[in-house]
């Protein structure tokens, strides 16, 4: 090993011992350059990208919240309210009103109290019927879907 | 090719039809000074290798806006310093290296190295550098190998002439007594 007394002793080379493969810096432009133009499309098509994902970002979001809710209201409808209690359109008849006896047939007569509390019902009652009907219905012990059956 | 000042060059780059030609004269008018810079900081061609490149890139997008109040080189210099020292905290942090494995981890390096033809003593200068800290490592290496003058030194690390002459000061210090050990 040379002898050592001094920093200054040792060679200055700026390349400090280290070497490169043959021809480097004769291609070392060419390969910057490709890399410089690579760069600048990638970036470009980034921007592009970025760009129309900003813009349809919103609708697509609102598309699919709206195909949710659908799906949502579709899948309540069809599996979790018994087909029995589902709302049904009654029939038209001939003049454009509705059947009486489809729209009664749909309900029963706790659906129907359910929306009369029992003063309003005695009112109704006292109003709309004479004694006699009532309690005629009361001693006969006759229920509201019979009465229907024998209007039909 | 002919022989263009740092001035013309840029002129040449903020044409748009002279620009690839232009920034390709830059490459090859500083290409080997920056790397040896480089090198001498990372060690490894191939590491050298990819900081060069990054550091070009940030050259050919960054040129437009160079406002020339200082000169081309050492805004080259400043961009590749840089560059390599991020290199070089990255590497760190990926791989857990503390300045402790730096001296052996240097040591093989140096021995595995097709590109590497120094002597022992050669090897021995690259093992006590490694034991600086980076930046003052590359104040030894701008001022010792590539005579950098103090004030362009200064320019390229935002630094005072004063602390640059320090720390170089105190690495020759440093590496003079870790050389004269054996």
């Amino acid at each position: 090993m040379r002898k050592f007394d001094n920093i200054e002793d040792l060679k200055r080379d700026t390349r400090a011992g280290y070497t490169v493969p043959d021809g480097y810096f004769e291609n070392l432009p060419m390969r910057i350059q490709q890399r410089c133009i690579d760069e600048q499309k990638s970036s470009f098509t980034e921007v592009v990208k970025v760009g129309i994902l900003s813009i349809i970002k919103p609708y697509l979001l609102m598309g699919s919240f709206m195909i949710t809710l659908l799906i949502g209201i579709y899948t309540v409808n069809t599996f979790l309210i018994p087909s029995d209690q589902m709302i049904v359109t009654p029939a038209l008849s001939e003049n454009g009103s509705y059947k009486i006896e489809d729209m009664m047939s749909q309900f029963n007569e706790s659906d129907l109290t359910a929306f009369v509390d029992e003063a309003e019902l005695v009112n109704a009652v006292n109003e709309n019927y004479s004694g006699e009907a009532v309690e005629f219905l009361i001693d006969e012990n006759i229920d509201y879907s019979t009465l229907i059956e024998e209007c039909k | 090719m002919a022989d263009y000042s740092d001035k013309e060059l840029l002129a040449l780059f903020r044409d748009d039809e002279s620009k690839n030609y232009s920034f390709n004269l830059i490459v090859r008018k500083y290409q080997e000074r920056l790397y040896w810079h480089i090198r001498k900081m990372v060690g490894s061609h191939e590491d050298a290798d990819d900081v060069m490149q990054n550091t070009f890139l940030k050259v050919w997008k960054g040129l437009e806006s160079f406002r020339e109040d200082s000169q081309l080189y050492t805004w080259l210099y400043r961009v590749a310093t840089n560059e390599a020292l991020t290199f070089l905290k990255k590497k760190k942090t990926r791989y857990f290296i503390s300045t402790d494995d730096d001296e052996s981890h240097v040591q093989n390096k140096l021995e595995s190295d097709v590109y590497f033809e120094g002597d022992e003593l050669e090897k021995k200068l690259h093992k006590a550098l490694a034991k600086l800290p980076d930046k003052q490592k590359l104040v030894f290496n701008m001022k010792y190998f590539d005579n950098i003058k103090y004030e362009d030194m200064s320019e390229i690390l935002d630094t005072s002439v004063g602390a640059l002459k320090a720390s170089y000061h105190h690495a020759v210090k440093k590496l003079e007594k870790y050389l004269l050990e054996d």
